[in-house]
Formats: structure tokens, C-alpha cells, sequence
């Protein structure tokens, strides 16, 4: 009897002692912010610049920032006092700093704005001084408008962002290499809009603004007669809600800018998918895109549901 | 050329008729050495002859042959760590087949009293790069929740590099971890984790015998790149029943063994599980989680000279987690083996042992992070059959040679996707996988030679073939140790070995759970292959009471695989196409002190290494650090027996940081708020950033209670004290990036995983 109590007794003392070692394990494990002294980092610019025939020239011009850096806005990382030029044909257009009101985001956003109009079938060789450092890169304006032959919605479609809505626009493929595709859409939206995160503007009211959504997906040319897109809208939508379709055909350099992008993107958001390293590719010394685009007139489209 | 035909002829007539008329004077000593105790053959046992000072060890399965010259007596020591060593005199005029028993050596005095004799393997094995991990100490120094682990204790020795806080994954003089090759009685173990890694799945109550050997490979070894770690299950004691078992905090363990006939044939059955599932069952809600393990090995002596051994392990981890912050998994994964050997004694001087193994691994984890699904499986079965020859002409020439065949499937998978708006996405089963079939051919040949007292050597050729999908890959794998000894206590080693691998587990960067896949190579995934140098001197002091050595090393790795940038697995990719190939290599120094004999025995480690990794498309095709690439590396293991009740252990870590990447800038890329607009990451460099160090101290003291009784039986108690990271050091276990809400600014949190844990066990033996 007193074997077996003895025993007893050592069981229950280890049965609450596991308890206590089990839910102590389980509470312990610690998250603190990590007060990481960061790496030297030597910063550069971003620029983005697409040359679209008959329209000036405008190239967003930021510079990058420590990874911990609390500068977050355009408005914190425009660069103001660059001089920036684009050349063609001996005339040379001298871009100014500029901005638009975004309505959803509720502030300016700035970029340097040209006055001359971009020809087709011209070279642009542009021109970017900065502290001391040059960046330079040329553009040729030679590529064919496609025009959407037609576009609908689907509610649900599968691709590697997972399910989301889509605009879906089929037009003919130029059959061309190193031709590329994004599509836009220009909209009025209200305070009723939403981001595709779920995110509500604060600044909006019943007042309508307009927004341009550009898809974040660029498409290389299949080859094939039709291709159809399926893009991604920005903004959520209300049926009934009308929008301008373009289609952007696009040259390499805008291309390999911004599928980089969109890779990254995508690993930000996927926590199962490998970080990409953005690289350089029109600039040596800076990231960005000196490219050329030919937008389509646009095409009515219609939010069905 | 007829000219040089004869005169090789008439050289090896020579030789042979030489020979003949050595062997005609010469006698051979063969036969076993066993525990008295158990009937459990020993490993390592040293057999020396007193007369003409040579000597030889016992095998594997404890065999031991030694030839010498005749004379009208001789004299022998039979001898092994841990036992008294018994004196035996023969006449030398015949052959003679004798089998010996040692006896356990009593604990502290006789400690003390044995060391004169004790083993001096470490300076006068031509081997280099070869740690016979002490059992004792396994089963005194502090281990987590109590949980005794032999894996554990590999982490402290030299040239081991542990893994992430708490886990037993080891990372061998700069390999990855699938370049360790984990046998359990030659059944490859692919996955030896409980737990994520906080314990592995060996039962100490049933191993007898645990080799890591890093460098310096004999050819009887292959298929991995930087470690063979060889663990032997008892063969269960032939001589009466016994039970012994342990209650700890988180899991109970059982061992039986017996004869089933006295001296011919015994079993042992050892099984371990957790409760807290069983036990906190209403608390646990959506999380569940336990393991188990099962060992189990029966010996046959069929003859005098034939010996069949069948032994299998199963193992499995089941868990269910929904926790905070959108993460859930589900993980299910186990090892199962089967070996069924067969010794055969040819002659005093030959001995064989024919092995079939079964092998069957599967992992299918499923995970939810931030609203995206993730599924790996990971399958694979593999039948072996080799056979193996040991062969002892004479006291200076030990012959190892051998075939191994190897039939193997791999079915891996791996796929993520956003969570549809339904809820609902496609499950993989395992049944639908495509198959990867392969089959491994390896033959090999191996001589250790004394050359002379002072001189010994080890060389030996592997050549694999490997063949898939109709490609093959075949390759010479040259071996070469070389000792030279200074004097009895003081020798210098040297090792060169070429290896190859024809598996792959590709790592995944991104997530913190055990997502990586095994893959087999083929048409598009060459295999990997290393070369290694490595330089050692090898000191024992007062009687071997003092083992030290240092080493060093230099090690190139090919073909090493990673995932390329941006990979997102999906069902309807090809694994092998996401894959990039690169290149590492590795070097380094490490010391190594050990006290054997006292009252405080243990040892200190300290490593520096240095291990770099370089992939074209990685990393803008610069040079990068290994994961696990830790430049100091200290650890001290120290056990004291205090007096016959008490014995206290302590181990101390100290490891540097290891790498992980994160941005070191922000790159704008506004307009209009599209979808691209944002900040992107400026990647400078691959595993650019370093963990702050890793250190810990654990402490364990432990009552032993000899001479219990339990309804009239007599057993052996103990409690075991433990106290996990005693000062509580938080760990880097792994650092995330995250956005301030409100500020938006980007943040990197540290997550760490176990604090001081205080643990108390109960092991019994009858």
C-alpha cells in the first residue's frame, strides 16, 4: 500500500508539473522588436519614365532611402533639384517638377512634367544630373498601338496572386518580338471605394475623383493572333460603375523594370515564395525605366455586378 | 612488353610464395567480445598483444581477428572504456577461436584505477574526423524538458555547428543538413526529429553505440557529403530479462529486453510516447500535437559462425496548431525502417555480414500564413541490400570491401496559393505524385596497412553509379588517411576524400517551419559531390586520461541546390525547374580537449569556420554566407560525480550568429496608386545580416537510488534534475519583417523561442 501511494503520489506531481512546464513552454516564446543597427547602404534613384506619343513627357524621379529610414511619402522622397532633360532631334525639353492631387491617397503626388510632345518613330536620349551623379538612358518611339477588340468581367479568376476579380480584354497580338502589354483604366470613385486591400480612402466624400489604374502585370507577346489579359482592378467596385480601358504595348526596358516588380511584390505578399533581388537594368547606377509606350484610344467598359 | 609481363609475374609468384611461408608461421586469434552482463557485443574493443606489441579492435557486430607470429605463449589485453580489461594467455602454436567477456567497470575509483589501459583509438587509428560519442555522457548531461538526446550531445562536439535554437538538425564542418547521413543499424533515418527538432527520434535506453565521423572516410561510407553519423541498437541482453523505462515531463519511455534463449538469442522492444495530448486534451482546442517512437531488434545465433539480426524502427509526429495572427499548420511526418543482417565467419580471418533495408520517410506539412496556403510533401522509399567483407590477412593489413545496391522512389511536392474566396483549394495526396525512380550501384574497397610502427594508412575507392530517367552518373571516389605517429601518445594525421550525393533537401529561405523537400537527382539535377582535406595533430596525456587534438580542414562543395528568386511552388511546376546550382566551400580549425578518467570527466570544443556559398543567378553572382555559417563555435560538456548518490552535468554554448537576409534599402516606385505603387526592397546581399550570438547554459544533477524494491523486485532509481537555459538567454530563433501600423515604417521583430525550463524526470531499470 505504501509502494502504491508513493507511487501515486510521484505521478501526480509529475502530471502537474507537465501541465505547468507545457503551458509555460507555450507562453514563453518571446517576439520583441529587434533593435538592428543597420547596414551601410549607399542610396541611389528611382526613375520612371514612359514616352507615349503626343503626350509630355513625365518621369517620377525619387531617391532611395535606408531600409529603417521613417520617410515613407512621394512627397518625403521626390527629388527637387535634379536637372532633368530629354533630348531628340537637336531639341531638347527640359522637365519641371510638377504634381497631381490623388484623390484616394488624400495628397500630391510629384514627378518632373516636360512641355514638348513626344513624336512617334523618334530616339529621346535623356539626361538626369543629381549631386554630383548622371544618369542617362534612350528611348525609342517606334512601337504599334493595339487596339482592345473587346472586354468583359469574371468574378473569380485563378492565376499566381490566387483568386481575384478581373477585367478580362482580348485584343490582337502584334506578333512582334520583344512587345509587351499592360493594361489601364481611368474611373471616378467616392468615398464607396475601397483598395483591393480593403482599404478605405479618409479623404474621400460623395464628391467623385478620377483615378488611373495601371495593372501591375506586364505580358509578353504570344505570338498568336488573339491574346486575352486578365488584369486585376486597383479599386473594388460597385455594379453599374463604368471605366476607360487602354492598353499600353510597351518596349523591353519598361518590361524588365517592371515584371522585376511585380515578382517582388509577390514575394512580399506570399510568405512561401523566394525574395527577389531587384537589379539595375536600364541604368547602371540607378533603378528605374526610360521606356517607350503606344496607349490605345480607349474602350468603355462596364462593371456588370 | 612480354618482358615486363613476366617480370610482374615473377613479382607477385614472389610475393605470394612469401606470403605463404609468413602465413605458414603465423597464427590468428579471432572471436568476440561481449558484455558479461548483457551478452552484448562490444564495439571498439581493443585486443593488444603483449609479446609483439600489436593489436587490433573489434568490429560492428564485436568480431575481432588478430594474426601473428607463433611463439610458445602470448599474451593479450582485452580491453574497452568503461570495463575492466581482462589479461588472457594462450599458447601461440595454433590458430584459436576466443570469445571474451568484460565486465562493466564499477563507477568513480575504478574509474580512476582503469586508465592505464585505456583506449588510445584517437592517436593510433590511421582514421582522423571520427568521434565515438560517449553514452555515458548522454545520459548525464541536461537536455531539454529532461528528454535525454543523442543528438543533443553531436551538437557539442567539434565541427558541429546546431541548428536553430532548440532543434537537433547539426550542420557538419559547412554541409547543409541532408549531407549528414543518419544510420540506424545502416537504415538511413532522413528526418531523426520529434517536435520540429527540440528532440530527436532515438531512444538512448536502446542504443548502444553512436559514431560521427566527419572527415577522413573510409570507403565502406557514401552517399553524403560531410558526416556519417552511425547509431547501433543494442542487441537486447541474451542473458536475463531486464526493464528499464523513464517518466519524464512530456514523454514516457519503456524498454524491454531478454533472451530468447540464453546465449543464442534475445530480443529488446524500447517505445516512447508523449501525453500531454492525452492529458491536457480540453485545454488544447484546435492545437494538438504528439509523438512516438518504437525500436525493436532480434539476434539469432544460428551457428557458431552465423548470426542474424532483424531489427525495426517506426516513429511519427502528428500536429495541429491555430494560433494568433492568421497562422495555422498541420504537420505529419515519420520514419519507418526494417534491417534484417546476416553475419557469416567465414574464417578465423574473414567475416561478412549481407544486409537488406527497408526505408519509408513521408512529411506533408500544411500551413496558413497571412491568407495564403502552403503544402509540402515530402516521400521516400528506399530497399538496400549490400553486402560487406572484412578481411584480415594479417596484423598489418585490415581489407574492408564491398557492394551496395540502393532502389529509390522520391515523390516531393510543394505548392502555395492565395485562399480562394471560397475557402476551398486543392489538397495534395501523396498517391497522385509523380514518382522519381532511381537506383545506386556503389562498390568499394578499403586496406588499412601498418606500415610500420610509426607509419599507418587508410586508403580506399568508392565508385558509385547513379541512374535516373536513363541518365547515369558514375564516380571514382578516392579515400587516403594517413597517420604517422611521433610517439606512443602523439601522432599526425591526414586525410584526403572525395564524396558524392544523389539526394537533395532544398532549403527554403522564406519559411520558418520545416518546409524543405527531398528530391532525387536526374536529366536536370546533377549530383553533388565535395572534396575534403583535412590536417590533425592527435595528443593523450597521463595515460590517456587527456584526449586532445586539433584539425583543420578545407572543403569545396558542388552542385549545391537552392530555390531560384521568386519561386512560388505550384502543382503544375516541375520542381527541378525552380532550381538554381552553385558551389561552397568551407575551412576552419577545431580543438578539442576531454577529460575520460576522475570524478569530473567532459570536454571542451571550440571551432572557427568560415563557409561561403556562390550561385550565378544569386546574389548578383557574388559570394555569399551559409545559413549556419558561425565563426566561433564553443561548447563544454562537463559531468561530476559528486559522490554515489549525486552526480551533477553542466553543458555551456557559446556559437556566433547565424546569417539571414534582409534589405538594407527602400526603393520608391509611385504612380497614380496603382497596385504596383509602393516601396520595394533593395536587396544588397544574401545573408547579409547576422543573429546576435546563440549562448546557453544548462545544468542538470541527478539522485541515483540504487537497490530499490518494487513489489519484492529489485531496480535501480534515479531523479534527474534539469534546468534548461538557465539564465534564461533569449535566443534568436528567427527575425521577421513587419510594418509599424501607424507610422508605416518597416520594423524587423525577433522571435525566440525557449526560456529557462526546469524539468524533473524518473528512470527506472529492473
Amino acid at each position: 500500500m505504501n509502494k502504491l501511494s508513493t507511487t501515486y503520489i510521484r505521478f501526480k506531481v509529475l502530471f502537474f508539473a507537465s501541465i505547468v512546464a507545457v503551458i509555460a513552454l507555450s507562453l514563453a516564446s518571446c517576439e520583441k522588436n529587434l533593435g538592428v543597427t543597420p547596414l551601410p547602404y549607399t542610396g541611389t534613384v528611382s526613375i520612371q519614365c514612359l514616352l507615349s506619343p503626343n503626350e509630355v513627357p513625365q518621369l517620377y524621379l525619387d531617391r532611395t532611402v535606408p531600409y529603417f529610414d521613417p520617410k515613407q511619402t512621394n512627397a518625403q522622397l521626390f527629388i527637387r533639384d535634379a536637372v532633368v532633360k530629354i533630348t531628340s532631334g537637336g531639341q531638347t525639353d527640359v522637365l519641371r517638377p510638377d504634381s497631381t492631387y490623388n484623390g484616394f491617397r488624400c495628397g500630391f503626388e510629384y514627378f518632373y512634367r516636360g512641355k514638348i510632345a513626344i513624336k512617334t518613330n523618334s530616339i529621346y536620349q535623356l539626361d538626369i544630373q543629381w549631386q554630383w551623379q548622371n544618369y542617362t538612358a534612350t528611348a525609342t518611339t517606334d512601337l504599334p498601338v493595339t487596339p482592345v477588340e473587346n472586354s468583359s468581367y469574371i468574378q473569380a479568376f485563378n492565376d499566381l496572386y490566387g483568386e481575384h476579380e478581373g477585367v478580362v480584354i482580348n485584343f490582337k497580338d502584334q506578333n512582334k518580338p520583344n512587345l509587351y502589354y499592360r493594361y489601364t483604366m481611368a474611373r471616378m470613385i467616392d468615398s464607396t471605394a475601397r483598395d483591393a486591400g480593403g482599404t478605405k480612402s479618409p479623404c474621400l466624400t460623395d464628391k467623385k475623383v478620377r483615378i488611373l489604374e495601371i495593372g501591375r502585370t506586364t505580358y509578353a507577346s504570344k505570338g498568336s493572333s488573339g491574346l486575352t489579359i486578365v488584369a486585376e482592378p486597383t479599386f473594388k467596385h460597385k455594379n453599374g460603375d463604368v471605366g476607360y480601358i487602354r492598353l499600353q504595348t510597351m518596349d523591353k526596358n519598361a518590361y524588365d523594370f517592371y515584371d522585376q516588380l511585380d515578382r517582388q511584390k509577390l514575394s512580399q505578399f506570399n510568405p512561401f515564395v523566394e525574395p527577389v533581388f531587384l537589379k539595375p537594368t536600364q541604368f547602371k547606377n540607378a533603378f528605374g525605366v526610360f521606356g517607350a509606350i503606344a496607349v490605345s484610344d480607349s474602350v468603355k467598359f462596364v462593371y456588370p455586378e | 612488353m612480354i618482358k615486363t609481363y613476366l617480370q610482374l609475374l615473377g613479382f607477385v609468384c614472389f610475393y605470394l610464395s612469401v606470403q605463404s611461408v609468413l602465413m605458414a608461421q603465423s597464427i590468428t586469434l579471432s572471436g568476440y567480445v561481449r558484455d558479461t552482463r548483457t551478452g552484448e557485443s562490444l564495439i571498439g574493443a581493443t585486443i593488444f598483444n603483449t609479446n609483439q606489441k600489436i593489436g587490433t579492435t573489434t568490429n560492428t557486430y564485436g568480431f575481432y581477428s588478430l594474426t601473428m607470429q607463433k611463439a610458445d605463449t602470448l599474451g593479450f589485453v582485452f580491453s574497452m572504456v568503461g570495463y575492466e580489461p581482462q589479461l588472457k594467455k594462450i599458447t601461440g602454436q595454433n590458430s584459436l577461436s576466443l570469445t571474451i567477456a568484460l565486465a562493466e567497470s564499477a563507477r568513480q575509483l575504478d574509474e580512476v584505477r582503469i586508465s592505464a589501459t585505456r583506449n588510445y583509438q584517437n592517436v593510433s587509428a590511421p582514421q582522423m574526423g571520427v568521434i565515438d560519442v560517449p553514452m555515458k555522457q548522454i545520459k548525464t548531461l541536461p537536455a531539454v524538458l529532461g528528454e535525454r538526446d543523442v543528438l543533443k550531445i553531436i551538437q557539442l562536439l567539434p565541427g558541429v555547428q546546431a541548428g536553430q535554437e532548440g532543434t537537433t538538425g547539426f550542420f557538419v564542418r559547412g554541409g547543409n543538413t541532408d549531407q549528414n547521413l543518419v544510420q540506424l543499424d545502416e537504415a538511413t533515418v532522413y528526418n531523426p526529429n520529434h517536435l520540429f527538432g527540440l528532440f530527436s527520434t532515438f531512444n538512448t535506453n536502446a542504443l548502444k553505440n553512436v559514431s560521427l565521423i566527419k572527415g577522413g572516410f573510409p570507403a565502406q561510407y557514401g552517399g553524403r557529403l560531410s558526416s556519417i553519423l552511425d547509431i547501433s541498437m543494442k542487441d537486447g541482453n541474451n542473458q536475463k530479462s531486464a526493464v528499464s523505462g523513464g517518466i519524464g515531463l512530456l514523454t514516457s519511455n519503456l524498454t524491454i529486453e531478454g533472451p530468447l534463449k540464453k546465449d543464442k538469442s534475445s530480443y529488446i522492444v524500447s517505445a516512447r510516447r508523449t501525453y500531454v495530448d492525452l492529458l491536457a486534451k480540453p485545454f488544447l482546442g484546435g492545437t494538438n500535437y504528439y509523438f512516438y517512437d518504437l525500436n525493436a531488434k532480434f539476434n539469432f545465433w544460428l551457428s557458431k559462425k552465423d548470426r542474424l539480426f532483424i531489427s525495426g524502427f517506426t516513429g511519427l509526429d502528428n500536429a495541429a496548431y491555430t494560433g494568433a495572427n492568421s497562422l495555422n499548420y498541420g504537420i505529419n511526418f515519420g520514419n519507418n525502417t526494417a534491417t534484417i543482417r546476416w553475419n557469416r565467419q567465414f574464417s578465423s580471418k574473414l567475416f561478412t555480414n549481407t544486409s537488406v533495408i527497408l526505408n519509408d520517410y513521408h512529411l506533408n506539412l500544411s500551413t496558413i500564413q497571412n491568407n495564403y496556403y502552403a503544402q509540402v510533401y515530402s516521400g521516400i522509399r528506399d530497399l538496400n541490400a549490400k553486402f560487406d567483407l572484412e578481411y584480415y590477412p594479417n596484423h598489418r593489413h585490415k581489407i574492408n570491401a564491398g557492394v551496395n545496391y540502393s532502389d529509390n522512389t522520391f515523390f516531393p511536392s510543394s505548392t502555395s496559393t492565395k485562399i480562394p474566396k471560397s475557402g476551398i483549394f486543392k489538397v495534395v495526396k501523396s498517391d497522385s505524385i509523380p514518382r522519381q525512380y532511381s537506383t545506386v550501384w556503389a562498390f568499394y574497397a578499403n586496406d588499412e596497412i601498418k606500415a610500420s610502427d610509426n607509419l599507418s594508412l587508410n586508403i580506399g575507392l568508392r565508385l558509385p553509379t547513379f541512374t535516373r530517367s536513363g541518365t547515369s552518373y558514375s564516380f571514382i571516389e578516392p579515400r587516403l588517411n594517413i597517420k604517422y605517429s611521433l610517439n606512443p601518445t602523439t601522432s599526425i594525421k591526414a586525410a584526403y576524400t572525395e564524396m558524392n550525393q544523389f539526394v537533395h533537401l532544398v532549403p527554403s529561405s522564406t519559411a520558418s517551419l520545416p518546409t524543405d523537400i527531398w528530391i532525387s537527382s536526374g536529366p536536370t539535377v546533377k549530383p553533388q559531390n565535395s572534396r575534403q582535406i583535412a590536417l590533425g595533430l592527435f595528443k593523450n596525456f597521463e595515460n590517456n586520461a587527456y584526449e586532445t587534438s586539433v584539425e583543420a580542414y578545407y572543403k569545396t562543395m558542388q552542385n549545391q541546390v537552392l530555390f531560384r528568386e521568386g519561386t512560388q511552388p505550384l502543382l503544375s511546376n516541375q520542381l527541378e525547374k525552380l532550381l538554381v546550382f552553385g558551389n561552397g566551400n568551407s575551412y576552419g580549425i577545431e580543438f578539442f580537449v576531454k577529460k575520460n578518467v576522475g570524478k569530473l570527466t567532459g570536454w571542451v570544443s571550440y571551432t572557427l569556420s568560415k563557409t561561403t556559398q556562390q550561385f550565378d543567378s544569386l546574389n548578383f553572382s557574388n559570394p555569399f554566407p551559409f545559413t549556419y555559417d558561425k565563426r566561433h563555435n564553443l561548447s563544454v560538456a562537463a559531468t561530476y560525480e559528486f559522490n554515489k548518490k549525486w552526480t551533477f552535468a553542466a553543458n555551456f554554448v557559446f556559437t556566433s550568429g547565424g546569417a539571414f537576409t534582409m534589405p538594407t534599402g527602400r526603393i520608391p516606385v509611385f504612380q497614380d496608386g496603382s497596385l504596383y505603387d509602393g516601396t520595394y526592397s533593395d536587396y544588397t546581399t544574401r545573408n547579409n545580416y547576422r543573429f546576435r550570438p546563440y549562448h546557453r547554459l544548462d545544468v542538470s544533477a541527478i539522485l541515483h537510488k540504487p537497490n530499490r524494491k518494487f513489489f519484492k523486485k529489485n531496480y535501480d532509481g534515479e531523479w534527474v534534475f534539469g534546468i534548461y537555459n538557465l539564465y534564461s538567454r533569449r535566443n534568436p530563433y528567427f527575425v521577421y519583417l513587419a510594418t509599424d501600423p501607424i507610422t508605416k515604417v518597416p520594423q524587423a521583430k525577433e522571435v525566440s523561442l525557449l526560456p529557462i525550463i526546469p524539468s524533473v524526470s524518473y528512470n527506472f531499470k529492473f
